[in-house]
């Protein structure tokens, strides 16, 4: 709702002074000109009021290999997440028991696009993913006919926050498929997304969807591969798939307090964060000093008169501050309330680990292979390790780590059950990247025993027809878990299990280094962190291979930690050179 | 009035200067201008009105049945950039007339050590990832980590060639590798597909990775993350932790017009038999000390595009 507000001048109307100068006190005050006063504009003042953001999905290599449980016909490669809201929006009490409910406060999520690409080598055809010959890699310019991908994202309910939750999706949000068509049983028609010399549609994009998600609810991609696919010996492969969802989420003001490894910092003698006020203002022209006044369009009571345009134009051409510096400093004067961006990093974990042969998944049947699981009987752990370079500020307010147990090999997905194996989630940041003195701070981490793993949310995607080949004791095929954040102890936040509330990230600099605790304690990386470390790693000390077999520990196209939080808002570098 | 045009003036266009009278319908069109703009602060208005996006990637290879032996690891994402109507196409399936229609598919990779026209024999494999963006963008940064620690239990990688195992001797008699390339490429918006008319925003080309070392023999921290895994318990004790490569491109501020088709690329070599090389699941594989049979082979990739989208 817009802020700012007027009495029309009536015909015949007695003109005073507050008719004219009650608007101009009202920007003056929103503005926060007057000293300690914070800026009160938020989106309901912006032309633009949402910030995009993008789940962008990459899987090195894809194969559709037909002696595979995933190259049967309408088994979807599935990949789960959710948007939880930000921290603040969280419903701090919800629970299994009463539920989660998004409120009339809590921001909405829209789903504006879905975009799919491979690479094809640059040509119309397909990268064989025949193995047996072997092809791998060589370009296909026959098998590239036919070839289709339906491309989905579904809802369910999720088992942490809706009490008797189903295992399998019940809705669909949106749907495309790409390629050719089957015109009638065995005939099959060009596929002409992929096969012109001309212009291909890849990267394909399905825009303009508008289809709000609810934030406590689970949503699967689920990629199927369709009708020439399924042709005897068309193995093929995709290698470098890019699937991102461009979604929108309202902008909303950054973290001001119970924030963790926050910059310190003091304006006007105040801090800027941890004192639960937000930004103090001190827009355009700063009244209080001394002979600035006089230029100041805000200012009535002093000078009197009509404001001049020029001033106001200055300020406006000047631009209303708010964001970050890259480095994590405030702007010397901010304007605007609203600042802040939703985010979501999504790391791809034990991607395209297996060898040459028709099983994708990271499971049992090649302990010996897997990185750091030692000599047999393999005990582990084996780590996946992914270090993503900070460029911009950073409030981490959720970690969310998808299992897959999806098995290609038309063997039975065993999920890891003994007492023995433990499964740990841990990210962190660190500096010291390029630099002489690295140092490491843990802010989120899971460790589990198989037998006593709690998941936030369980799905199945496997059509009911192939569900022979699910764990008879745990027939799904995916899990959520939550990644509690450090600290919630000494400064306790809100989320799906009890964790730390938000942890800022920035390289930081000497105005920013020192920093607020995490976890209760001086952050070890002393306020200049320049990565952020996903680490995932599994392990059983009765061995990783042997009895019983087939039990999954990374399904097809890997695990998956989102990192859920805010960007403040940025501008473009300066170009050097 | 012919002459008339839209005021640039911010906050209204009715102007209170000396000499002119203001009458009722002066202030209230003033009025009305003043809660029309401030009541729809736009983009331009601000200081910072772009939302950074992360794009990542990576993966960590199997470790490979026998040690000193070729990877088990199959090459995609890695394939081959140069095409060739008989090579690097399934041989039992023709190719149509008129194919290949990218001969060259990558624009400034050139390897001095490959000969480009004998791909049978050797090759360059690009890992190409494609990115539609609808808006107008900004490529703000891009990074590369190849965490390649050496280590029992995984293999290590040191970025350095052994002489009698690389085809031709290196400049200045040094062995480090200097045959990772990186590209950006957009492509040409009126023929998408032809990739000589891409138009090349970044190259990184013919550059000593050591002189990207993730860190110059670091002491390890005090803490190390966690969960540790089997080799992170050793590197405390070696006082290591990250050995590997980052190569680190920011502020790159390059903008890319609406409906961009942008690739990012990672070319690694295939080198004849004989000599060490990238992906060589079928031939391949040279002399050297067993961590340098397959330097490509060897390491945990991860990378990082960072990209500047606008508010809506």
């Amino acid at each position: 709702m817009s802020i700012f507000a007027r009495k029309p001048l009536a015909r015949g109307i007695k003109m005073t002074t507050q008719a004219f100068f009650d608007l101009f006190v009202a920007l003056r005050t929103a503005f926060g000109v007057n000293a300690g006063t914070a800026p009160t504009i938020n989106r309901d003042n912006y032309a633009e009021q949402n910030a995009p953001f993008v789940v962008a999905l990459h899987i090195p290599a894809l194969y559709t290999n037909r002696a595979s449980l995933f190259g049967t016909p309408d088994m979807p490669f599935p990949i789960p997440l959710c948007l939880p809201p930000l921290q603040e929006f969280f419903d701090g009490t919800g629970s299994i028991a009463n539920g989660f409910v998004a409120s009339a406060t809590t921001p909405v999520i829209v789903l504006d696009e879905i975009s799919v690409s491979f690479d094809q080598g640059g040509e119309p055809a397909v990268i064989s993913g025949d193995f047996a010959v072997p092809n791998v890699g060589l370009l296909d310019y026959a098998n590239i006919v036919g070839l289709t991908l339906h491309l989905a994202i579904v809802e369910k309910a999720m088992n942490a926050t809706t009490a008797g939750a189903p295992w399998t999706p019940d809705r669909e949000i949106a749907s495309v498929t790409i390629g050719g068509a089957q015109v009638q049983p065995g005939v099959l028609q060009s596929s002409v997304a992929f096969l012109s010399s001309f212009s291909r549609l890849n990267p394909f994009i399905l825009a303009d969807i508008g289809a709000k998600l609810d934030p406590y609810k689970t949503y699967v991609m689920m990629l199927t591969f369709m009708d020439g696919t399924n042709l005897p010996t068309q193995n093929i492969a995709l290698p470098s798939l890019q699937i991102n969802f461009k979604l929108h989420h309202p902008i909303v003001a950054r973290t001001q307090s119970n924030i963790q490894n926050a910059p310190v910092l003091t304006k006007h003698g105040q801090s800027m964060w941890q004192v639960g006020a937000p930004p103090l203002g001190n827009v355009l022209v700063d009244s209080t000093a001394g002979g600035k006044g006089v230029q100041d369009p805000f200012v009535v009571g002093s000078t009197g008169g009509v404001p001049t345009n020029a001033a106001f134009d200055v300020a406006i051409r000047q631009g209303l501050e708010g964001g970050l510096f890259k480095d994590g400093d405030v702007p010397p004067q901010e304007a605007l309330l609203d600042d802040s961006a939703y985010t979501v990093i999504a790391v791809p974990m034990w991607q395209n680990c297996g060898p040459t042969s028709v099983n994708q998944a990271v499971s049992e049947d090649i302990a010996s292979l897997i990185p750091w699981g030692g000599a047999a009987p393999f005990a582990g752990p084996c780590c996946d390790r992914r270090i993503i370079t900070l460029h911009h500020p950073l409030e981490i307010h959720h970690v969310i780590a998808a299992q897959s147990y999806l098995n290609s090999g038309l063997a039975t997905q065993l999920h890891p059950s003994a007492a023995t194996h433990t499964t740990a989630i841990g990210v962190g940041i660190s500096t010291g990247k390029r630099g002489d003195d690295e140092r490491d701070q843990q802010i989120a981490l899971l460790s589990f025993a198989a037998n006593a793993g709690a998941p936030m949310d369980k799905i199945r995607t496997t059509p009911t027809a192939q569900t022979l080949f699910q764990d008879p004791a745990a027939k799904w095929d995916l899990e959520l878990y939550p990644v509690p954040l450090v600290g919630f102890a000494a400064s306790p936040g809100k989320g799906f299990v009890n964790q730390g509330s938000p942890i800022f990230v920035a390289k930081g600099d000497s105005k920013t280094r020192t920093r607020s605790n995490i976890a209760g304690a001086p952050p070890l990386t002393a306020g200049i962190e320049t990565t952020l470390e996903c680490l995932w790693s599994f392990g059983d000390t009765a061995g990783l291979s042997g009895a019983p077999a087939n039990r999954v520990y990374a399904g097809v196209g890997g695990n998956w930690i989102f990192i859920i939080g805010k960007v403040p808002l940025q501008k473009p570098a300066a170009r050097m050179g | 009035m012919a002459n008339w045009q839209k005021s640039i003036r911010e906050l209204t266009t009715e102007q209170t200067s000396d000499g002119t009278t203001i009458d009722g319908n002066r202030l209230e069109r003033m009025l009305a201008d003043a809660v029309r703009r401030f009541n729809a602060i736009r983009r331009g208005d601000r200081v910072r009105a772009w939302v950074p996006t992360t794009y990542v990637g990576g993966y960590t290879p199997s470790y490979g049945l026998v040690d000193g032996t070729a990877s088990t690891q199959a090459s995609p994402p890695f394939v081959p950039i140069f095409h060739d109507r008989t090579v690097n196409v399934v041989p039992t399936i023709p190719t149509p007339l008129g194919l290949p229609s990218n001969p060259f598919r990558n624009k400034g990779q050139k390897n001095l050590n490959v000969v480009p026209n004998t791909p049978a024999t050797q090759d360059q494999l690009a890992w190409t990832t494609a990115f539609f963006f609808r808006r107008p963008v900004i490529v703000s940064a891009y990074s590369l980590t190849m965490m390649a620690p050496k280590f029992p239990f995984y293999k290590g990688n040191t970025f350095h060639y052994v002489t009698a195992a690389h085809p031709l001797p290196w400049p200045q008699g040094d062995p480090w590798s200097d045959d990772l390339f990186v590209q950006l490429a957009v492509d040409n918006p009126f023929s998408p597909e032809a990739r000589m008319l891409a138009d090349t925003e970044i190259t990184r080309a013919n550059f000593r990775l050591d002189a990207w070392r993730y860190s110059a023999n670091a002491a390890a921290p005090a803490t190390p993350l966690l969960p540790l895994f089997a080799p992170n318990a050793a590197y405390v004790a070696a006082n290591k932790l990250r050995i590997g490569v980052c190569l680190e491109m920011e502020n790159l501020n390059l903008p890319l017009p609406a409906n961009s088709r942008a690739r990012l690329c990672l070319t690694i070599p295939r080198y004849p038999t004989g000599f060490n090389s990238g992906w060589t699941p079928a031939g391949g594989g040279g002399t050297g000390a067993v961590d340098e049979l397959h330097p490509w082979a060897r390491q945990s990739w991860s990378w990082t595009l960072t990209v500047l989208e606008p508010i809506l």
